[in-house]
């Protein structure tokens, strides 16, 4: 069984001796992709581990209905970024955090941050990133950072084409400025 | 136009290496958790038997069922100076009789009208007791 086969995989998903090993080889394959996807989303790596892990249950649960409709890393990507939504929303309920204040701990997290290796105008890319609407982050983060097709996006975050262009251009413009000024 | 671009450009060059690190062995350690999550959600749950749900309703119960033997018979286990039932009545009728026949008759009549006090307090004790007034007024 190829690693890269995305259907033999999912067929060995479906018989009992092979789960295991085709859900492993699954996450083998995925599992960095999904990870940095969270993370950028996420910035704190203790909250990307459990949003990675609880998105790889959700995908061990629900993989055998997956239909084939959308490809199958659209699929996952789908489950991670609204995993990864929940978690910051919940994370704003439970702490009683005003929703701007979220993004401001999560920009003061990165200079903290021994897990991020940027040099200071990285730093800054990334805490202007955080001044973005959540809808623009996704998009800017999927399109500069993991430079996905906006057909893919678009299939991830369920927003026409078009829209997406003009979210990405605008959160181009907002970034920009932002550096400028600094 | 021209700062636009080299900050692109710039950022450009440094985004072909991923800036978000991972600890060492990160991935291949949460392969496992998450493996491990699954073979525990994936293990049959014990069934339990009859004994174990009803064992405390069960217990409950009997110390209920104890705890009322204790009451009800430890009660007659107090020494009683009444051998039966119409024992004790007849006593409380013959102190009733008592109270009602030593009082002192005479000292009645010669308690003066203005003696409301003490009046009173027979009035209140031959109503208390079932007695008829007028009766006494007439005896």
């Amino acid at each position: 069984m190829s690693i890269n086969d995305e259907n033999e995989l999912l067929q060995a998903f479906k018989i009992e001796s092979t789960k295991h090993y085709a859900f492993n080889n699954l996450m083998l394959k995925y599992r960095e992709m999904l990870y940095f996807h969270i993370r950028r989303i996420l910035i704190i790596h203790e909250d990307t581990d459990d949003v990675l892990q609880n998105t790889w249950i959700k995908v061990w649960h629900h993989l055998e209905k997956f239909r084939g409709e959308s490809s199958l890393k659209t699929w996952l990507y789908r489950i991670a970024t609204n995993e990864s939504i929940s978690f910051l929303k919940r994370k704003k309920t439970l702490l009683f955090i005003p929703i701007l204040s979220v993004e401001k701990e999560l920009s003061k997290s990165i200079e903290d941050d021994v897990y991020f290796n940027g040099n200071e105008i990285e730093k800054k890319l990334q805490k202007a990133i955080l001044t973005l609407p959540e809808k623009q982050r996704l998009v800017f983060n999927m399109r500069y950072f993991e430079e996905m097709p906006y057909e893919e996006i678009s299939s991830v975050l369920g927003t026409s084409v078009g829209a997406l262009k003009a979210s990405y251009h605008i959160a181009m413009n907002k970034i920009e400025k932002i550096l400028t000024a600094n | 136009m021209e700062s636009r671009n080299q900050i692109w450009n710039h950022l450009d060059e440094l985004k072909k290496n991923e800036k978000f690190s991972v600890p060492t062995n990160y991935f291949e350690k949460m392969s496992i958790n998450v493996q491990e999550k699954i073979t525990s959600e994936n293990k049959p749950e014990e069934i339990p038997n009859i004994w174990t749900i009803l064992k405390p309703a069960l217990s409950l119960t009997l110390f209920v069922g104890i705890f009322a033997l204790i009451i009800r018979f430890g009660l007659l286990l107090i020494p009683s100076n009444y051998s039966t039932k119409e024992d004790m009545l007849i006593d409380n009728d013959e102190m009733l009789y008592n109270q009602f026949h030593l009082i002192d008759w005479d000292d009645y009549e010669n308690t003066s009208q203005s003696d409301s006090t003490y009046q009173s307090e027979l009035d209140d004790y031959i109503i208390a007791y079932g007695g008829d007034l007028d009766f006494i007024i007439e005896d």
